[in-house]
């Protein structure tokens, strides 16, 4: 195993002026050092964000936020990388610095990127802005107010790391790595270093259990990269761990927007219609994880649980000399932000109007009847009774009694507050044709084993971390194949065995991935169902479903149950039902013969000259082999039965 | 980087290991023990993940040296299962569903342990204070 | 966990691009002694539009939380003067305000 750590820059904006690696080299244990141009050699020294920006893996010339890692050093221990981290000498001419978003968007402002015109990223609307303003016009009561929700870190207990291994006899990299989307971190290293050889179907990556995410293990950091690229040039495992100072001052941020907002009502505390303008710091590229056609997130779901007739939303973002941020952090892409701004008014204009805020938003929330609702800002709602959910919180709190209380300890000079919010969120990322990472539809997957015992195997595109998938998937699928959950396996986070999925963010696991599982799962019922009337010689139409058996209507005691169904599939299938099944019909005997053709790696195995061009072995086998068809040895597999939440759409 | 022999019991069992002066406790325990259930969290003492007991008390093995812990008797996370039976504080744990992620969850325990060893009957202020300090 | 961003967390910079807090001895998380209780209640409406009715409430909390932390400190202040507060409201923060509007015990 080898070592990796950081070099990471003391200055927000300075010109690497030279990095002398030779003391680090010769410090002991240390194996090698890589710099910005050892990796623009493969075309490696950049990659792109989610959000199709550009972010430095190791730079060339500049360095644009404190903490940016400037060099690696790779060492026989991480004692070892740390002595080289130190002995590398970087010199640097530092330039000037902005920090403030305000100054940036300022005419002749300090550029962040070289690459650009300016320090604006981009300027998104949305909204009638013109009918919006004749709403003001018209209100009896206008308010105003300026909020900042700051930058805030993620924190997970675990901070970010990986193993990388490079197995060069396959040409296969495995990473080990603690990431909420395992599948689409695959498909980026794919379409990252796809170039330099590593081919989707040659990348594993496996999420075992990780300590926690929240939005900031779903993006792929700089230390990643470089632990594949070490990993790939040496054919030796490589491991990365960043202690939580390089967690806390480097890895994605959230939040940091600055948002000016008005909101209109009428006299008696009906809102008519909401402004916002908002200046997002990004710090030096759009690195958020955001679907591609909304670069301000969700952040138009502004309106909340208010029957709002008119918005109008302007987000500019904008570069700093600060690490990326913008990750959808403990909340689903922007929300928090939009939710805290509106919040904010509501109560506002309730205190102004000196009505409780309780009562003024009871006033405004959209009511069960009107949905499907659309709000002026384009999102459909499903469902919801706002008032009701509402009310039972105030029943709980018991509100009017602390209202009095709040009454008499004024009046006795001391001070107490009641604080509501409500809020409606956009929730589980799909679906499909708004959300996107990279382009990547996001849906969410589901494959359901079924063991001739009657024990279930599932899998998910997802990856828990520590929200207790396990427990959910199990009791969904129970429910659905009346199977108990301690007899149903529940596995994720491998890309070679899960099907493909997003991952876990945005509250999207049990209503995307968890749907897939319900949707497999009767599947796999209807398919049970077609079994029991063979073995119970009777029609389809003639049997009923209670937990977890079939049975013949109006004979309870002629029933099969779920695992003997389950036996009978692997036994006793109904000829012209075997689906997916290939029962071959006689033995195929093949002889093959591959010789041998090791050889030497040359180029550390680009793609067009891999280091084997076959594992090269003798084999005989006996086996049913039919080309034309299905493959023999995925029969068994025809009795699970696989599902996506593009079925539902 | 001067080296030292230490000899130290960890779960009953003893080690002697010729060490750097500046390796930390914590990686003499997850790296050349491979004991891995204890975490590192933060490196400054503030988390609590890589809590074990030293002699008895609750320390944070990230901001110790291992040279410190030569000829202590220190319990990780691995040696609170006794012939295969959990500790009463791991079945606790369990039932109640005491962790999420689980990464922290070693040095909770160990913490935990320590606390009800002082103060077999606390109260849930005495919980709260044993478990953030 | 809404209240973390409510009450303490923060990543500030200097004018030079300095990080403010870079360890968890700067940068403030709650720990069991500043995580209060808490009783929660639900009501149910199922999303038509999905087999099992699931919607999606892992980040609740930190949604909803941060603004009715600060709607609550407000309403404390509203009759002094204060119609808002930034967050985090650090207790130098709130501190500050009740000073500015003539309600702080001492200085």
């Amino acid at each position: 195993m080898l070592y990796l750590d950081i070099v990471r820059s003391p200055y927000a904006h300075a010109k690497i002026k030279n990095i002398n690696i030779e003391e680090a080299l010769a410090t002991p244990g240390v194996v090698s050092v890589v710099t910005g141009k050892d990796l623009d050699a493969h075309g490696l020294a950049s990659m792109p964000t989610l959000m199709s920006d550009k972010q430095m893996v190791l730079p060339i010339d500049k360095v644009k936020y404190q903490a940016q890692e400037v060099a690696a050093v790779v060492a026989t221990s991480r004692y070892a990388a740390a002595d080289g981290v130190e002995a590398v000498e970087v010199d640097y001419e530092p330039l000037p610095v902005v920090v403030d978003p305000f100054k940036a968007l300022e005419d002749g402002a300090t550029k962040v990127r070289d690459d650009k015109d300016s320090n604006l990223i981009w300027h998104w609307e949305t909204g009638d802005k013109d009918a919006t303003d004749k709403v003001f016009d018209e209100a009896d009561i206008v308010v105003e107010q300026s909020m900042y929700i700051p930058r805030i870190h993620v924190v997970s207990i675990e901070t970010c790391g990986c193993v990388a291994s490079f197995e060069p006899i396959e040409g296969k990299l495995t990473l080990y790595m603690t990431t909420q989307a395992p599948h689409a971190i695959r498909t980026v290293l794919a379409l990252v270093a796809g170039h330099v050889g590593l081919s989707e179907e040659k990348i594993r990556v496996i999420a075992p259990d990780i300590g926690g995410g929240f939005g900031g293990k779903v993006p792929i950091y700089p230390g990643y990269i470089i632990a594949v690229a070490v990993s790939f040039l040496t054919g030796k495992p490589v491991k990365w761990i960043e202690d939580r100072s390089e967690n806390l001052q480097a890895d994605s941020f959230a939040r940091d927007y600055h948002i000016k907002a008005a909101l209109s009502a009428k006299k008696d505390g009906t809102l008519t219609a909401i402004k916002i303008k908002t200046v997002a710091d990004h710090g030096y590229t759009d690195a958020a994880a955001n679907p591609s056609k909304f670069p301000a997130g969700l952040f138009h779901i502004c309106t909340g649980s208010y029957d709002f007739k008119q918005a109008h939303v302007e987000v500019d973002g904008v570069y700093t000399n600060k690490p990326p941020g913008g990750i959808a952090y403990r909340c689903s892409f922007r929300v928090t932000e939009a939710v805290h701004c509106l919040e904010r008014m509501t109560d506002i204009m309730a205190h102004e109007l000196d009505i409780d805020p309780a009562e003024l938003r009871m006033k405004n929330f959209i009511r069960p009847e009107q949905f499907p609702y659309s709000s002026v800002l384009g999102w459909e709602y499903d469902s919801g009774d706002y008032e009701k959910a509402l009310r039972k919180a105030m029943e709980m709190i018991e509100y009017d009694k602390l209202r009095e209380e709040q009454k008499e300890k004024r009046a006795r000079g001391e001070l107490m507050g009641i604080g509501i919010s409500s809020f409606t969120e956009v929730v589980g990322a799909g679906p499909s044709k708004d959300y996107d990472i990279l382009g990547l539809k996001m849906f969410d997957s589901a494959e359901i084993r079924v063991h001739p015992t009657g024990k279930v195997m599932a899998r998910f595109g997802t990856k828990s971390q520590g929200q207790g998938h396990e427990t959910t998937y199990a009791q969904i699928i129970a429910e659905e194949l009346g199977i108990p959950p301690e007899h149903i396996q529940i596995e994720e986070g491998d890309t070679d065995t899960a099907p493909y999925g997003l991952g876990t963010y945005a509250s999207r696991s049990t209503p995307v991935a968890g749907a897939a599982g319900a949707l497999a799962a009767r599947k796999i019922h209807d398919k049970a169902k077609k079994i029991a009337a063979h073995l119970l010689e009777a029609s389809e139409e003639d049997l009923e479903w209670e937990q977890g058996k079939f049975f013949v209507k109006g004979s309870p005691d002629r029933s099969k149950t779920i695992q003997e169904i389950a036996f009978a599939a692997y036994t006793n299938h109904p000829q012209g039902r075997s689906g997916h099944l290939l029962r071959p019909t006689q033995l195929d005997l093949s002889f093959r013969l591959l010789h041998l053709c090791r050889r030497h790696r040359p180029g550390h195995g680009r793609s067009q000259d891999p280091p084997f061009r076959r594992r090269g072995r003798l084999r005989c086998s006996h086996q049913p082999d039919d080309r034309r068809g299905a493959d023999p040895w995925r029969s068994h597999d025809g009795d699970g039965a696989r599902a996506s939440r593009r079925d539902l759409l | 980087m001067s080296t030292h022999s230490i000899t130290l019991k960890v779960n009953g069992e003893e080690h002697t290991r010729e060490v750097e002066a500046r390796l930390l406790l914590v990686h003499l325990i997850r790296e050349e023990l491979e004991l891995t259930g204890t975490h590192i969290g933060c490196d400054t003492t503030s988390c609590g993940a890589c809590t074990i007991l030293l002699n008895g008390r609750p320390v944070k093995s990230c901001t110790m040296f291992a040279v410190q812990a030569s000829g202590a008797e220190i319990a990780s996370v691995e040696g609170l299962a006794t012939n295969g039976n959990l500790h009463p504080i791991q079945e606790g744990f369990t039932e109640k569903h005491g962790l999420q992620c689980g990464y922290c969850t070693p040095g909770m325990m160990m913490t935990t342990v320590a606390l009800l060893k002082d103060n077999p009957n606390p109260n849930e202020e005495d919980i709260r204070w044993g478990v953030a300090d | 966990m809404g209240m973390a961003p409510a009450l303490l967390e923060e990543i500030s910079y200097d004018e030079n691009g300095n990080m403010h807090g870079g360890t968890l001895m700067d940068y403030l998380v709650p720990t069991a002694m500043e995580t209060p209780a808490w009783e929660t209640g639900e009501t149910v409406t199922p999303s038509p539009h999905h087999p099992i009715g699931a919607k999606g409430v892992g980040e609740s909390a930190t949604v909803g939380a941060p603004p009715a932390i600060v709607n609550a400190v407000v309403d404390a202040m509203w009759h002094l003067g204060v119609r808002h507060m930034e967050i985090p409201m650090t207790p130098s923060r709130v501190w500050q305000v009740l000073k500015e509007k003539g309600a702080a015990l001492e200085e």
